[in-house]
């Protein structure tokens, strides 16, 4: 009896407590509880607008990851000398890159992150009517469609990523042709151009305009019209662009700036150009890179940081009687030297580009956390682009194009242009003077390379440059040199699949 | 009552037999001689004594003795440790000689096999194990360092020497790359996450449960193996104290050879001889003088720039070589000569109703690189009390503290690296502190800062806390059945705390203030892990029929939050306090709160009949908070079979084989080792500022969601044999295995158009078949003992199938050194095949080559015969898993001395030297320092070097090639320890002390890197902390 009473007593105990502690199995779902999951998200509006915003914080590599490393690099804007150590901004400069070079991998990383979060927000975006719907898909599609434009010209045929793919679908996107590329960007943006307001309240500046979209879409055009398309048709399309554009420059919207170097200052952000890059200091990770990237040695009382002390030096055009020390446009763009503001001594240093940085501020709390605004598309680019579709669709020099070169020129303290410079004295020259007007312009900030390509100079002023600064054996460029090769890695993805650029392994 | 007077009368005896001899009142007198069964010679040391008695005594040197007994009756008992205990009824006697027969030990011995035990007679699956023997004699300061060598199948390996660092064990080759490989851990039926804090001497035994029958029971977490540790548990009787501890000096294992100050110096002088002629080819020669070069540099009477001084002219102070430059061997430097030391104490005892085994200990361990050192303190406290009748309740308190100034040394950029890399010579007043403030760099170098200085001047400390602690209730509830509800927690509190002031920061001098480059770092974790766990045990005997059945479930929580702070650009270096108001957060408040649970259900049945059919089966079912939605749920069957041939009975008359069993196994596991949350599609943060620089929150998704991410399962096939013959002299193990992986668990890198780079994907099938086998043998018995144990085993593993297309996924250091490809071992390499340095330019232009081949570059094979050099050329020329690995222990016994040595050894697998990134790769230019092969590197076409080191600036410095590739096989005595047993003192019952040397000797053909074990996961070694050697005296002492 005891025995049996004992059973029972421990029985009930075991079943208890097996019971009191056993766990329902619902309970095997946990959700993180550190990060929402995507499952859960894109709910509302507010959240809708936050994958929104996430889409422009992927651009915020960009100005560091194409523009610099990859666009100014390969330019003859800077001379990077051949490095002993393997280094890949050298490779990329030096027309050496491999398929292995992590910059060019980390690249069409950054570039595919933002095509990956329209194609999610476009995706998500689909059950809802609110107001803001349309301008939440066009800048999803605008900014989708500015990172295919850097794809395109840094790799040629890209494979289309036109919605969210998996892991297997992925491996079966072909490289589409560089025509198709074209329509894609062509799509998007003209969508971007109908359905983004003409203007923001002041919390929204900063995002995607109507006027970025046809900005972004004439310069589209106007690179479709030179290499490697070669399509006629697309210059009146740019030309319509960029009537528009300019005709909407205003104190409200976008504008010359008086003073070039007031244009890169913290203060004007979002006051001159088209569209920007937006930065803020305050170690939350949203600085600019450019001023570190760019600078080689800074006093303490320019920044209290160091620069990268890359192994560059902006190109020997810049330097020198090769850049009239009147233009306004130099003393800003870089320094050869710096001025101790207490004793005044003053030490000759390696010229640097230090167009980005403000000298004196105070805002970064790291060497990568500036708040200036990087411009992506300048007002001052939309006139030289509107003078150089003017100049390319008449025989001579139009009237309207010769003023625009002209304000720019003017405004940086050099001499206008007349009827009597040999740069107009024919459309040829005055081309040539716009390309050249455009190199010193926007020194820096990663045009050059895709102007020398789409205009077809390229090939002949690089192999010159080379020879120029590394010797005279550099060989001669050629086609292929036009495009980088696919990153290895993605490859090897799917092996075979996509054909490596030729002239690469 | 009788059992505690029995025991007390044995200890008694104990002491008595030593210096009682004429005490009691005498009547007469036996005399003998004990011989062993197996040499027939005299046994010294035997234990004689009159049962229920404490009249006793011991044998002498040849195995005599002479006892006085009280009467003609009585029984004598003779023992010794490692026979079989004999008892002879006196009977009139006057002399009685018995032999005592080697103890049969193993058959009826109790083995742990996870929620239970079994007769090790009885078991059907793989099971290895260790005692506390073999490591309470030994200095180790880790447990798992007392498995190296000592069982088959089970690969233990050090990646770091770093005091304390964790240690690796592989049991039966990778099944997995992604998912961890480690086993599962259970500390007295507690699973843990790892061995840190464990005080080995407080460790009764460890068994390894090798295959999947034996480890299906742990279910979803059994793949790699389960490794069961047991702790010492008090027994009836006195109170008894163990005191032991021991003291060393440890001393780097090996260094890397690289270029000494002199070597540094003449490379220097090429490469500024080089820059002087490309400076002006036409005109400048290397052989122009300093002044010469001075003086064509000078242009239009402006002398030249300091910078191209450097660059084109020798430094003077070369010519005086030490007197004026301070040379310096980097490692020297850094590496020390380091104590270590630790003490145990413990005690144990109890009655009939309560017994106890409290063990405490401190070790104290310097590192051998200096600044590092660890202190650790372990207590651990083992009860049983009997309650009632029925009812016995067990607990365990064991907390344990670590303090540590580790970290800083291994890994890229990190120390160790950096003593190999640094230029060996300095300005003669900087020292070992040259480029640490106050002094600047050698001019004639890079940028840099001295080790010695990070390593002092930075403040790391660590400290870990971690109660383990568990409570439970044995129930007997009917005849043979059995409840046991167990509780457990183990929680773990780890905080660390880093400082580097700017003095520690190689641009100091750009410093606007004195904290201006200091970085100052907080960091914690907090982790707790509660099981809950309720077990009925069943067992029954119908005559020759034995059944034991179990059936379970447990439920485990774990819980994980870290937080992080890190601020940098402090006010002054006076303190590593940081406050948002005075300084830069670099990284603000991190916390990273995950949980989980495993919810199991387990039954198992084993059933024997006669001890000769044996059968055994086994189900789990497990659910996994880690796994996706659709897939949360396994089940894991094992089922395994045994036949004792050697019970049977026409085996009786065969006397030479005295055990014989064979054995065979199926079963599935599991691996669930994956980080939590990794089927969730977790959103990132990602702000942009709008409106004049206002962060605006935004959000995108970081991963693939994967609803289908499951279990990596393990199938598998175990063939076992035991066998022992000549009364058990000679026994042996052997197993033959096939594994069959599927569903591993991998982050395979994807095509970054997906959005992102990688995705943990269940992607393919692995198998490993191996071969174990384990063998001990007694050579020598009598005065001089000679035992042998070894073991070796051998492995194959091979991809069997990826994905749906079996594509080959790229891996290793940078997704560039090794492939996951069918076929082959997971982790091959797959690399350019260096065979030589292309020497001349005609070389260049006849053979394959790649596009901007130059003279001097290495020179590599053309793998598919296409006549150039592409990626397509790359190939699998090896992999990192050992394909043999050996251990090896010999014990000698003379008198009171033992020695013991244990050798272990590996071989077939090969490492990846990232290292050679830094020290070992063209195109590093000329200004730090080089592994000493460069002095044989390519010059020119007369004077083209060894043939396989190219010229310093090849062009292949981007590119993986097989030049870092090395065999990672070495042969290693581990351990000699050489011990002496004290004769016994009435003040105490057992001492002995011995002097060890731990890594004594290594073989080995790896210069890459300090040792051939510092792999990292992916099988590349990027610069390890060193191991040592180590040379011990210790002690063990019970009274």
């Amino acid at each position: 009896m005891k025995a049996f009473k004992r059973i029972v007593c421990a029985a009930t105990l075991g079943l208890g407590s097996l019971l009191a502690t056993s766990c329902s199995e619902k309970e095997l779902y946990i959700p993180p509880v550190a990060n929402n999951t995507a499952d859960e998200f894109y709910k509302d509006e507010s959240q809708v607008n936050q994958g929104v915003i996430a889409i422009y914080n992927g651009c915020l590599s960009f100005p560091q990851s194409s523009n610099w490393n990859m666009s100014e690099f390969r330019s003859d804007n800077i001379n990077a000398q051949v490095q002993t150590v393997q280094r890949d901004f050298s490779d990329i400069s030096n027309f050496t890159a491999t398929s292995q070079l992590s910059q060019l991998q980390t690249t069409w990383t950054d570039l595919f992150e933002v095509v990956y979060r329209s194609n999610i927000l476009l995706d998500k975006i689909q059950p809802f009517t609110f107001a803001r719907v349309n301008q939440f898909k066009g800048e999803a599609r605008f900014l989708r469609a500015y990172a295919y434009f850097d794809l395109v010209r840094y790799w040629g045929a890209v494979p289309i990523a036109d919605k969210v793919l998996g892991i297997d679908e992925s491996k079966r996107v072909p490289r589409s042709p560089v025509a198709d590329v074209y329509r894609f960007i062509v799509d998007d943006l003209k969508f971007a151009a109908d359905n983004l307001p003409a203007a923001y309240g002041s919390t929204d500046k900063g995002r995607a305009t109507k006027w970025a979209a046809k900005a972004m879409l004439a310069r589209v055009y106007l690179t479709m019209y030179g290499f490697p398309l070669r399509d006629a048709s697309a210059l009146p399309l740019a030309k319509q662009q960029l009537m528009d554009v300019y005709a909407a420059a205003g104190p409200n919207t976008f504008s010359m700036a008086a003073n070039f170097a007031d244009l890169f200052k913290t203060v004007n952000d979002n006051k001159y150009a088209v569209f920007e890059i937006q930065y803020a200091s305050g170690g939350v990770g949203l600085g600019s890179t450019i001023p570190w990237d760019q600078g080689s040695v800074f006093p303490a009382w320019w920044s209290p940081f160091p620069p990268s002390q890359t192994d560059i030096t902006p190109s020997p055009d810049f330097l020198g009687r090769n850049w009239s020390i009147r233009d306004l446009r130099r003393r800003a763009t870089l320094d050869t030297v710096y001025v101790n503001p207490t004793t005044g001594a003053i030490t000759v240093t390696r010229a640097q580009f230090t167009k980005f940085l403000e000298k004196g501020t105070t805002a970064p709390q790291n060497n990568r956390d500036y708040s200036n605004n990087f411009p992506i598309i300048r007002f001052e680019d939309v006139m030289l682009m509107y003078a150089e579709v003017l100049t390319e669709e008449s025989g001579s020099v139009p009237p309207l194009a010769l003023t625009l070169v002209n304000q720019i020129r003017t405004r940086s303290g050099v001499a206008a242009y007349t009827a009597s410079s040999p740069e107009t004295a024919s459309k040829a020259a005055f081309l040539a003077a716009i390309l050249k007007e455009r190199k010193y312009e926007f020194a820096a900030e990663g045009l050059r390379w895709f102007d020398l390509v789409r205009t077809g100079n390229a090939i002949s002023v690089m192999t010159a440059y080379k020879r120029q600064t590394i010797g005279s054996s550099f060989r001669q460029l050629d086609d292929h040199d036009l495009l980088f090769p696919i990153p290895l890695l993605e490859l090897r993805i799917n092996p075979g699949f996509w054909q490596q650029n030729p002239g690469y392994n | 009552m009788n059992k505690l007077y029995h025991w007390t009368g044995w200890l008694l005896l104990v002491l008595a037999c030593f210096y009682t001899t004429a005490a009691m009142a005498q009547n007469r007198t036996v005399t003998g001689k004990v011989t062993t069964g197996d040499s027939k010679e005299g046994l010294p040391g035997v234990t004689v004594l009159v049962k229920g008695t404490t009249n006793g005594t011991g044998t002498g040197a040849d195995g005599t003795y002479t006892l006085q007994v009280p009467g003609e009756g009585g029984t004598l008992v003779f023992s010794f440790v490692g026979y079989a205990t004999k008892e002879v009824a006196i009977d009139g006697q006057s002399t009685i000689s018995p032999v005592l027969d080697v103890d049969a030990k193993g058959l009826d011995e109790v083995v742990v096999v996870g929620y239970g035990t079994q007769k090790a007679g009885n078991v059907t699956g793989a099971v290895t194990g260790i005692t506390a023997k073999e490591i309470e004699e030994r200095p180790v300061n880790r447990i798992e360092n007392a498995l190296v060598g000592q069982m088959p199948g089970v690969y233990v390996q050090t990646p770091s020497g770093e005091p304390g660092a964790d240690l690796q064990i592989r049991v039966r080759g990778a099944a997995s790359i992604n998912a961890s490989n480690e086993p599962l851990y259970v500390v007295d039926g507690v699973p843990v996450d790892n061995l840190r804090g464990i005080n080995p001497t407080d460790v009764a035994n460890i068994e390894v449960l090798k295959d999947a029958a034996s480890a299906a029971i742990y279910g979803s977490r059994g793949s790699n193996g389960v490794v069961l540790v047991t702790t010492k548990r008090g027994k009836k009787g006195a109170a008894k104290l163990q005191f032991s501890g021991f003291t060393g000096i440890q001393k780097v294992e090996s260094k890397l050879d690289v270029q000494s100050p002199e070597e540094w110096i003449q490379m220097r002088k090429e490469g500024i001889d080089l820059d002087w002629v490309a400076q002006n080819p036409a005109l400048n020669r290397p052989e122009d003088s300093r002044a010469t070069r001075l003086q064509r540099l000078t242009v239009n009477g402006v002398p030249p720039s300091a910078t191209n001084v450097i660059r084109y002219t020798y430094d003077p102070k070369w010519a005086y070589g030490q007197d004026s430059l301070a040379y310096t061997d980097w490692q020297n430097a850094l590496f020390r000569k380091a104590t270590m030391q630790q003490y145990t104490v413990g005690v144990s005892g109890g009655n009939d109703n309560v017994t106890y085994n409290i063990n405490g200990s401190y070790l104290d361990q310097n590192g051998v690189v200096i600044g590092t050192n660890l202190k650790r303190a372990t207590l651990r406290a083992n009860f049983d009390a009997q309650i009632r009748k029925g009812i016995k309740l067990f607990m365990t308190l064991a907390p344990s503290m670590e303090w540590a100034s580790l970290g800083r040394v291994d890994g890229t950029g990190a120390q160790a690296l950096n003593a190999a890399q640094m230029p060996p010579v300095g300005p003669k007043e900087a020292g070992n502190y040259v480029g640490a403030q106050p002094y600047r760099t050698y001019n004639y170098s890079g940028n840099y800062i001295s080790p010695v200085a990070v390593m002092e001047r930075s403040d790391v400390n660590g400290t870990r806390t971690r109660l383990n602690a568990n409570m439970g209730l044995n129930l007997d509830i009917y005849k043979g059945l059995q409840l046991q509800l167990l509780g457990a927690i183990d929680n773990g509190y780890y905080q660390d705390q880093q400082f580097y002031p700017t003095s520690t920061d190689r641009n100091w001098f750009n410093a606007t203030n004195e904290g201006a480059l200091s970085r100052s770092r907080y960091y914690q974790t907090f982790n707790t892990r509660y099981l809950f766990q309720s077990v009925f045990n069943y067992t029954h005997s119908f005559g020759e029929h034995h059944l034991n059945a179990i059936l379970g479930y447990s439920a485990e929580r774990t819980q994980e939050d870290r937080s992080q702070q890190e601020n940098a650009q402090l006010p002054n270096d006076w303190t590593y306090l940081f406050d948002r108001a005075n300084s830069t957060t670099n990284q603000n408040n991190i916390a990273v709160p995950v949980k989980d649970l495993l919810l199991s259900y387990f039954t198992r049945a084993q059933y024997d009949y006669k001890q000769k059919y044996l059968l055994s089966a086994s189900l789990r079912r497990d659910g996994s908070s880690k796994f996706g939605n659709s897939r949360p749920f396994g089940y894991f069957p094992a089922v395994s079979v045994g036949w004792r041939v050697s019970g049977e009975n026409f085996m009786e008359g065969v006397r030479a084989i005295s055990d014989l069993k064979f054995r065979a196994s199926y079963g599935v596991t599991g691996n669930n080792r994956i980080p939590s949350n990794s089927q969730f599609s977790t959103l990132g943060v990602n702000n942009y500022p709008l409106g004049g620089g206002t962060p605006v929150t935004g959000y995108s998704p970081g991963n693939f969601q994967n609803d289908l991410l499951g279990w990596e399962q393990t199938e598998s096939f175990n063939y076992g044999l035991d066998f022992s013959v000549l009364s058990n002299r000679l026994s042996v193990t052997a197993d033959y295995y096939v594994k069959k992986t599927s569903d591993l668990l991998y982050t395979v890198p994807v095509s970054s158009i997906t959005g992102f780079t990688r995705s943990l994907q269940n992607i393919g099938n692995v198998r490993n078949v191996g071969v174990e086998v384990g063998l001990n043998s007694r050579n020598l018995v009598g005065a001089f003992e000679w035992s042998t144990s070894f073991n070796t085993s051998y492995n194959e593993n091979k991809v069997t199938k990826l994905g749906n297309d079996d594509t080959p996924v790229p891996g290793g250091f940078m997704n560039l050194t090794s492939l996951l490809q069918v076929g082959v071992p997971i982790n091959s390499f797959y690399l350019y095949d260096a065979i030589g340095v292309y020497k001349t330019q005609a070389e260049v232009d006849a053979g394959p080559k790649m596009a901007g081949t130059r003279v001097g570059d290495s020179k590599y094979r053309d793998v598919n015969g296409d006549g150039i050099i592409t990626n397509d050329d790359r190939v699998i020329v090896g992999n990192p898993n050992p394909k043999f690995t050996f251990g090896m222990s010999n014990n000698f016994r003379y008198k009171d001395f033992d020695l013991s040595v244990l050798v272990n050894a590996q071989q077939g697998g090969d490492l990846y030297s990232v290292i050679g990134r830094s020290i070992d790769r063209p195109g590093m230019g000329y200004l730090y320092n080089h592994s000493s092969n460069w002095n044989n590197r390519w010059r020119s076409e007369t004077n083209p070097g060894d043939g396989m080191t190219p010229s310093i600036s090849a062009t292949t410095g981007a590119y993986f090639d097989s030049r870092w590739l090395y065999s990672s096989d070495y042969i290693r005595i581990k351990n000699i320890t050489l011990g002496y047993t004290l004769p016994k003192q009435r003040f105490y019952s057992g001492a002995r002390v011995y002097f060890a040397l731990e890594n004594a000797y290594i073989w080995h053909k790896y210069t890459g890197g300090f040792s051939p074990e510092a792999l990292q996961p992916g099988g590349y070694d990027n610069g390890s902390y060193p191991q040592a050697r180590t040379y011990t005296f210790g002690f063990n002492l019970s009274i």
